[in-house]
């Protein structure tokens, strides 16, 4: 793809840069009314995004199939309209109901799965031993994650005081659980600095010191 | 009649009565409740279209209340939210029936005012875990040296320049990654989903009146 | 600063906007002067990637959108890669979005990154993915973990029509396609927790295999569950991608961004250095407790 070769292109290309500077003014520099700006341009062009994706849903995967004859939809209509009393006070009750159903779905959803992937998947993934052609570091591997989990785990019961011989391994499982912290903050950083790259190098390709993509 | 309507016991009993029929739904093979539960989550996706117009109605309040009352420094930022909200969004309406939105009032918009800043504000993280690992990643104990060397070798290891400062950092951060880091993300997943659970089967049985009921009683 | 400070205490107490144009301007510097420095691919790349290669035409697959334009630069590149390598296996490909209203320019981001995906209407030749036989995008679904539940148990519960919409029922992909049950693979590519979604709700549930190219940080909470036999690989952010850009023999923008992430990293590291040295030395003269 060559650099915009439309008008609105290269004006887009740099207002993005320039919009681009205007939230960095404020870490670089320091809050400016250019930072503002930015900032609420972008609280309302997200909603406009957002606005026009709802709408063009509630469009297409509700009005067009009441219009069809499919009434039964009307009930997706009802709830999200009961929702939208929630800023006004004195309905505000009304839109507990469809809160009421989406929190007993939501949790439904969530502990079914859970319960499944996050509790016995994982309790089973940590007492499964290596293979017969397992090596010694195999094995070191699985006490690592095996008692690791187990120690962590007892680092976060707080229904038993830390102290007596329940210190040593509440101890240890905090050790433990700093090198997965330490591991994940690693990771954020390469999430954070690409981030920031990305930006950098869309500012390079804007003033054509590298090519576009 | 509405102060029927308002009481807390209804709500409690709707929360319950959903998550009752969605986790027997799921564990027992019952089709007519599995169907229900399909609707169920049907009409819970129908209103979470709503609830991008119920963010807007919220935060329009205040913006509103900003340019009635001419707040100071704030009230003509409040105007550029309505302008760059209204503009796109009223453009894009007459398109809502087609395949997508490609008027340019929509479209110039979304690529070039919406998606850099979206990227610029999601980036300047960066910066603060920089000056943060630069005042504060300090190994004052033992506790902070253990994550200060596992964070900077895991550092090492994704970036290319570790394996060329030595050839050993890519096996130790696989280490890292594959089974260091492993008990710590296990044990927050177990707990977390037991605290789900928990707190679940609370909302379920009535037991957590603070959210079942809102906060209870007028509003 | 004070006139009796150290050079230890100086150093510890630079501006933090010196540290912000250091890290601006040396982020620059690899895209204008690349390193090109070697990259070793790591378990989970390698399993994704075998994983893919069982694969065949008949096999249908799930590339999940979870990602905004905003996290184009570390999702971007792998979603990529994993796709052209499903197009090199001539494996059918499902796109859709549960979490960004944005994903229409993710879509055809990764239709210009890939020439092979042929847009409706547009002419196929040979080696092309014709649209609707090959592959399909449905767009942006709204409603999160409950919508990928429905999504598992009934796709034509949710989906009436194709993005351009064209109905489900004359799309000749979709034709065995119902369930969960019917897909082999879902890549799901987030920034957020939609692969734990897809874990609980479709692998759990219907034995679907499931893996993430998600943000770096994801890698980490997704560990657990390729290490519990949940998911079949993972791809961590740009280095994953470049990881998998290897793999497949095609570099592209993810070996390029990996230079930017040497350089920030070191800078990093070299801030900690230099601030824990400070640090000592500091405490030493009784600076700071």
């Amino acid at each position: 793809m060559p650099y915009p070769s439309t008008i609105d292109g290269i004006i887009g290309a740099w207002v993005g840069a320039f919009l681009t500077l205007a939230i960095y003014s404020y870490i670089l520099y320091k809050e400016t009314r250019v930072y503002r700006f930015a900032e609420y341009l972008y609280v309302g062009s997200s909603f406009a995004v957002s606005l026009a994706i709802s709408t063009t849903q509630i469009y297409k995967q509700i009005i067009l199939r009441i219009a069809s004859g499919e009434y039964i939809y009307i009930i997706g209509v009802i709830l999200g309209l009961m929702l939208l009393t929630l800023p006004f006070k004195s309905v505000r009750w009304i839109s507990r109901y469809p809160v009421a159903f989406l929190m007993g779905l939501g949790f439904g959803v969530t502990i079914r799965g859970a319960l499944t992937a996050n509790i016995i998947g994982q309790i089973r993934g940590s007492i499964t031993p290596p293979g017969a052609t397992a090596t010694a570091l195999s094995w070191f591997n699985f006490a690592w994650i095996c008692l690791g989990t187990l120690l962590i785990i007892s680092y976060f019961t707080f229904t038993v005081e830390h102290t007596g011989w329940y210190f040593y391994p509440t101890k240890l499982g905090r050790y433990i659980l700093l090198v997965g912290l330490g591991a994940y903050y690693g990771n954020t950083v390469q999430f954070r600095m690409t981030m920031l790259a990305g930006r950098v190098e869309y500012l390079l390709r804007v003033f054509k010191i590298i090519p576009w993509p | 009649m509405s102060s029927v309507l308002r009481r807390p016991e209804i709500f409690m009993f709707i929360a319950g009565v959903v998550m009752g029929l969605t986790l027997f739904g799921y564990f027992f093979n019952v089709p007519q409740v599995i169907d229900l539960v399909t609707w169920f989550q049907t009409f819970a996706t129908h209103v979470s279209f709503f609830a991008v117009w119920l963010g807007f109605l919220t935060a329009a309040r205040i913006h509103i209340y900003n340019i009635q009352r001419r707040t100071p420094g704030v009230w003509y930022f409040s105007i550029v939210m309505f302008l760059s909200c209204l503009i796109p969004f009223l453009a894009a309406l007459p398109e809502i029936a087609k395949p997508s939105i490609e008027t340019p009032i929509y479209t110039w918009p979304f690529n070039w005012v919406y998606t850099p800043l979206g990227a610029a504000l999601y980036a300047t993280t960066g910066f603060y875990i920089f000056s943060a690992a630069y005042r504060a990643f300090r190994a004052r104990s033992l506790e902070a040296t253990i994550l200060l060397v596992a964070g900077c070798l895991v550092m090492l290891g994704n970036a290319p320049i570790g394996e060329v400062i030595w050839n050993q950092i890519p096996t130790i951060n696989d280490w890292l990654q594959m089974t260091g880091q492993t008990p710590g993300m296990r044990a927050l997943n177990i707990t977390a989903a037991l605290g789900i659970v928990y707190f679940g089967l609370r909302v379920a049985i009535g037991a957590e009146k603070r959210v079942t009921t809102f906060g209870a009683g007028g509003g | 600063m004070g006139e009796g400070q150290t050079i230890w205490e100086k150093m510890g107490a630079i501006d933090r906007r010196i540290l912000y144009w250091a890290l601006f301007i040396s982020l620059a510097l690899p895209y204008i002067k690349p390193l090109g420095l070697p990259v070793s691919i790591a378990e989970t790349s390698y399993a994704l990637y075998n994983y893919i290669n069982t694969l065949g035409p008949n096999d249908v697959v799930v590339m999940s959108i979870e990602f905004g334009v905003s996290a184009w630069s570390e999702c971007l590149p792998g979603f990529v890669a994993v796709s052209k390598h499903l197009v090199q296996r001539g494996v059918k490909i499902i796109y859709w979005c549960v979490g960004y209203t944005d994903c229409d320019l993710t879509m055809e981001a990764v239709m210009a990154r890939i020439p092979q995906l042929k847009g409706p209407g547009q002419p196929a030749g040979p080696g092309d993915y014709k649209y609707g036989v090959d592959w399909v995008y449905f767009g942006y679904i709204a409603g999160g973990e409950t919508t990928v539940a429905q999504l598992a148990d009934n796709i034509r519960n949710v989906l009436r029509t194709d993005k351009y919409g064209t109905p489900i029922d004359e799309i000749p992909l979709m034709k065995n396609v119902n369930s969960a049950r019917d897909i082999k693979l879902v890549v799901d590519s987030t920034t957020g927790d939609y692969g734990d979604y897809y874990v609980r709700q479709w692998r759990m549930r219907y034995g679907t295999a499931v893996a993430e190219i998600g943000i770096a940080m994801n890698y980490s909470t997704f560990i657990p569950y390729y290490q519990a036999g949940l998911a079949v690989g993972a791809l961590k952010g740009i280095r994953g991608a470049a990881e998998y850009e290897k793999l497949i023999g095609e570099f592209g923008e993810a070996t390029i961004s990996l230079d930017a992430l040497n350089i920030s990293h070191l800078l990093v590291i070299i801030a900690i250095i230099f601030a824990n040295i400070s640090y000592f030395m500091t405490r030493r003269k009784g600076g700071v407790r």
